[in-house]
């Protein structure tokens, strides 16, 4: 047998394969070059602007009636037009946008933390507590969305955080569901095997192996959810159902502008537009941010 | 080997996995053996034999169906949460995909001193210099320490899974084809090393892998397994000089050598058929529906032939192992 | 000397990535004669493959083939028409994968990817189809072949399902059959019986065949002329029993003598060939093996050795060669 050598005369490799870049950086620049993504992505960043300063100015108070002839076209003054009370349609649309981006975002906040917790219990433990969760997932796939909502919002009032909340309760499955199936992926992975082996403990295994990992498509998911939940709050609106007036929202200004719709199609026109171009821009940038997130890139 | 008292022992150990309608893979079936200290015992077979699934049962990734596995005297199969946590320690792995080993959101930093943590070993500083020692010792710049994997060739991510195997000094690390995901070149670089670290740090090896040439290569002692069930143990000479089972014979010679005039000489043992499936494993002994030599019936495919000593430090399971022609 | 069935000359293959060009394959050349083993070994990402698939024009986009000709009976594939390359693919040239799962179509009978392989290429009455194709089944000793030709491609297992690709393979009679790493995923005792069948195929059929490995112990036992690849280069080529005799190119020697051998009962460490493939898209200045290299002179820096004659038909890219190298007194010199 050949002497081994000492560890100090070892040879030591100075090189890296690869250059650095991290994961997230890595996807970063995936997504810069998504035209789509990035273009929806600053539509997405004027829109949060906007709705930030609606909150403390907008061109017209957004309440305030008979600023000038009911269902007037856009003029210099009122550029998006006046709705059937003589209301300034673009302060009614920027706050509008607060709305839907509250509802989106809000929803999902609730949808991640209700989803993926119930989601990492039934793929980690398994077993007997996953069949209950499973079964319980399904038992709410079968129930009319709408009818869900409809009968808490009835119930409980029509407050935002009830709306929220309400919208929040037909969408949990989706994220339940991602979070279980990645962490029943993820849990036979050799680095978790790996991190049992070097005796970590169950928390230790799932907030540091599980949940990072399951991290992108989680984020993906919760983009596309966004539009949906601004698309059902809108048509809470419209029913009638939706944020009390004279909060506007986006549905309610269609609902009131419809009725209108041949003579005066502006009032109809402007809520829808925005409506169309978020939902558009929430599900490009969740398109955009599914490639640039998919871990098949990198080897 | 005369008495010494081994480092781990498994007695009879079996391990089903449900296979729905009631039916279940019977992976590892019976299966007992002994591992000394300071020895590297190598576990050869084909793909479904249950070598992988015997060495996650030795490091207890796996709980077994029924049997025992003692370590340094204590039934590991008994114990359950904190104390089989800190038996751990004692018993590391290493796997086989060095891309899927390491977690891509830890630096290689974090992923070797984890081990560490889970123990409350070392901190701060100490911790650190830890984790760049072990980086040194395999062979890696200790500045790597805040890199993450996905920046390390898969020969560098398998020495940095080496690393993180080695944190708490184990006394037995279980390697599960440490080296079949590795380019041919690379390769001989993780054997190198792991021989090394055996001397260095007095480490006892259990070494799983498909290819008999290398586990011979890196073993001393040599365990073939064939669906389930462990069918001969030789010393790693022994085994190749004179194999006492007729599927070692046919396993060996499949294995073509890296020389074109010694290969147009040999000759290859035919196995009829294919694996059986481990849901409904052939009756008596599990290889007789492949085995150029069995006598059928009786007694291949009514009994079951015992691992029994067949010469000195040498065991096979076969009645008929006499008639196992030499190696070529 | 014989007309070449097939020759490789000057092929460059890119691949344009969002991180750079790949020169995946950068000037390979090569002669294939009729009836001829030729193995091609080296690891992953040597361009082997790259190789087998811009024969028959099967590189995938970002790939391109971006200089060279391929010529096949006088004519260069590389510039042929989509239409005629589909005419040669399978019928005169046939390629067999690694994967046999994946290259099987799961919802169709085995006999009918046959016979659809069979049709391919002229029609058949399809009672003379499925005779073949039982014929074929026979031919790669498949068992129960009259039967077996109905079962889907789950109900074979891997080695049978390599030997129905070879099948289809076989079909119309290729005079080159290509093999990309046929028994990478298949357990030692299977690859046995799967190279001992294209043995015999080869001298049966007298089919010239490509085997793609980066095993070299599967190349001694098939080929009888080998091409050693290391990062898209050629580097070093001859008949087998040379190569393994007596490699003249470093790369070749140090990969021989860094592979445990069944055979020896020595616990010699292994030779470990340092660092690793390099990054193809700023490759080494110099000969690309330099930086792994034991035995480089200072010219393997700067200078990019050609392939040169070394030996009886054995070429090797290097300015050293382990002649020079393993000499006992200083004659090494660049």
């Amino acid at each position: 047998m050949a002497t081994a050598p000492g560890i100090t005369e070892k040879y030591i490799e100075e090189t890296l394969a690869h250059e650095q870049t991290s994961l997230w950086g890595d996807a970063w620049r995936r997504l810069r070059r998504n035209r789509l993504a990035l273009v929806s992505t600053v539509f997405l960043t004027l829109l949060t602007l906007v709705a930030i300063i609606a909150q403390f100015w907008t061109p017209y108070s957004y309440y305030a009636q008979g600023l000038g002839p009911i269902y007037q076209s856009p003029t210099a003054q009122h550029w998006l037009g006046l709705d059937q009370s003589g209301r300034d349609i673009l302060s009614r649309l920027m706050l509008g946008a607060q709305v839907s981006l509250k509802v989106g975002i809000g929803t999902q906040l609730v949808v991640i933390v209700v989803g993926v917790i119930v989601g990492l219990v039934a793929g980690f433990y398994r077993g007997f507590l996953d069949t209950i969760i499973s079964t319980v997932i399904n038992i709410f796939y079968g129930i009319p969305d709408l009818l869900v909502a409809l009968t808490l919002v009835l119930l409980l009032g029509r407050s935002l955080a009830i709306i929220i909340f309400a919208i929040a309760f037909t969408q949990w499955m989706n994220m339940a569901r991602l979070v279980r199936g990645q962490t029943l992926a993820l849990r036979e992975r050799e680095f978790v095997e790996a991190a049992r082996s070097g005796g970590a403990k169950a928390s230790k295994i799932i907030f540091r192996h599980i949940l990072p990992n399951a991290l992108g498509p989680l984020i993906v998911q919760a983009t596309i959810g966004i539009p949906m939940a601004i698309l059902f709050e809108a048509f809470l609106s419209f029913l009638g159902l939706g944020v009390p007036p004279p909060t506007p929202s986006w549905g309610a200004m269609a609902a009131d502008g419809f009725h209108a719709i041949r003579i005066s199609p502006h009032i109809v026109l402007a809520p829808a537009i925005a409506l169309s171009l978020t939902l558009m821009a929430f599900n490009f940038l969740g398109d955009g941010l599914r490639d640039a997130l998919d871990p098949r890139q990198k080897r | 080997m005369a008495e010494r008292t081994p480092l781990l022992r498994a007695e009879k150990v079996v391990k089903h996995f449900p296979a729905g309608l009631g039916a279940s893979v019977k992976a590892v079936e019976n299966v007992s053996l002994e591992i000394y200290p300071g020895e590297t015992v190598g576990l050869v077979g084909e793909s479904g034999c249950g070598k992988s699934t015997l060495g996650r049962l030795i490091t207890q990734l796996l709980p077994v169906t029924s049997g025992n596995i003692f370590f340094d005297g204590v039934d590991l199969t008994k114990l359950r949460g904190e104390k089989l946590r800190q038996y751990r320690r004692q018993l590391q792995m290493i796997f086989q995909d060095p891309y899927s080993s390491l977690n891509p959101r830890m630096t290689v930093g974090d992923i070797i001193a984890e081990p560490l943590e889970n123990f409350g070993l070392l901190r701060g500083r100490a911790k650190d210099q830890r984790v760049q020692e072990l980086l040194k010792i395999v062979g890696l710049n200790p500045y790597f320490n805040n890199r993450y994997p996905h920046e390390f060739s898969g020969g560098q991510r398998q020495r940095i899974g080496i690393a993180r195997a080695l944190a708490l000094r184990p006394k037995l690390i279980v390697a599960d084809e440490p080296i079949s995901a590795l380019d041919v070149s690379i390769q001989a670089q993780i054997i190198n090393l792991m021989e090394d670290l055996q001397h260095e740090f007095q480490l006892t090896y259990l070494f799983i892998a498909h290819d008999l040439s290398v586990v011979r290569h890196i073993s001393d002692r040599v365990m073939v397994m064939y669906l389930g069930k462990i069918v001969e143990v030789a010393d790693s000479i022994e085994i190749y000089r004179n194999p006492r089972h007729p599927y070692t014979k046919a396993l060996l010679s499949a294995i073509p050598i890296p020389d074109p005039e010694i290969q147009s000489k040999r000759r290859i043992v035919a196995l009829a058929g294919e694996i059986p499936s481990p849901v409904n494993p052939p009756s008596g002994c599990r290889f007789h529906t492949r085995c150029p030599i069995a006598q059928l019936p009786t007694p291949c495919a009514d009994q079951e032939p015992p691992l029994e000593q067949k010469a000195r430090d040498h065991r096979a399971a076969c009645f008929f192992s006499e008639k196992v022609p030499v190696a070529v | 000397m014989t007309q070449p069935a097939l020759q490789v000359k000057d092929l460059k293959t890119q691949f344009f990535t969002d991180d750079g060009v790949v020169q995946a394959v950068d000037g390979v050349s090569f002669d294939l004669h009729p009836g001829e083993t030729l193995g091609i070994v080296g690891e992953s990402g040597c361009g082997k493959s790259v190789t087998a698939l811009s024969i028959l024009r099967l590189v995938q986009e970002p790939g391109r083939i971006v200089n060279g000709q391929i010529l096949f009976r006088g004519d260069d594939i590389v510039t042929m028409s989509d239409e005629e390359v589909r005419e040669i693919r399978g019928k005169d040239i046939a390629m067999i994968f690694q994967d046999p799962l994946s290259s099987l179509n799961p919802v169709l009978t085995v006999g009918f990817q046959i016979e659809e392989a069979i049709e391919a290429h002229r029609k058949v009455p399809s009672k003379m189809a499925l005779s073949r194709a039982v014929e074929l089944l026979k031919q790669v000793r498949i068992p129960a072949a009259e039967s077996r030709v109905h079962d889907y491609p789950h109900q074979f297992s891997g080695g049978m399902r390599q030997r129905a690709m070879i099948a289809m393979g076989l079909a119309n009679s290729p005079s080159i059959l290509i093999a990309d790493e046929p028994t990478t995923a298949l357990d030692v005792t299977v690859q046995a019986q799967i190279l001992e069948l294209l043995r015999d195929l080869n001298q049966d059929l007298n089919t010239a065949i490509i085997l793609i490995t980066h095993n070299m112990g599967v190349v001694a036992s098939l080929c009888t002329r080998v091409l050693v690849m290391y990062a898209g280069r050629v580097v070093e080529e001859g008949p087998v029993e040379r190569i393994f005799k007596e490699p003249q190119h470093p790369y070749t020697w140090s990969l021989l003598q860094s592979i445990p051998r069944l055979d020896s009962d020595r616990h010699d460490r292994l030779l470990s060939i340092e660092g690793f493939p390099p990054d193809l898209i700023r490759p080494p200045h110099g000969c690309r093996f330099n930086p792994r290299c034991q035995f480089k002179i200072d010219r393997c820096l700067h200078d990019d050795p050609p392939l040169m004659n070394v030996g009886p038909d054995q070429d090797a890219a290097c300015w050293v060669t382990m002649r020079r190298a393993l000499a006992p007194n200083g004659e090494r010199r660049g």
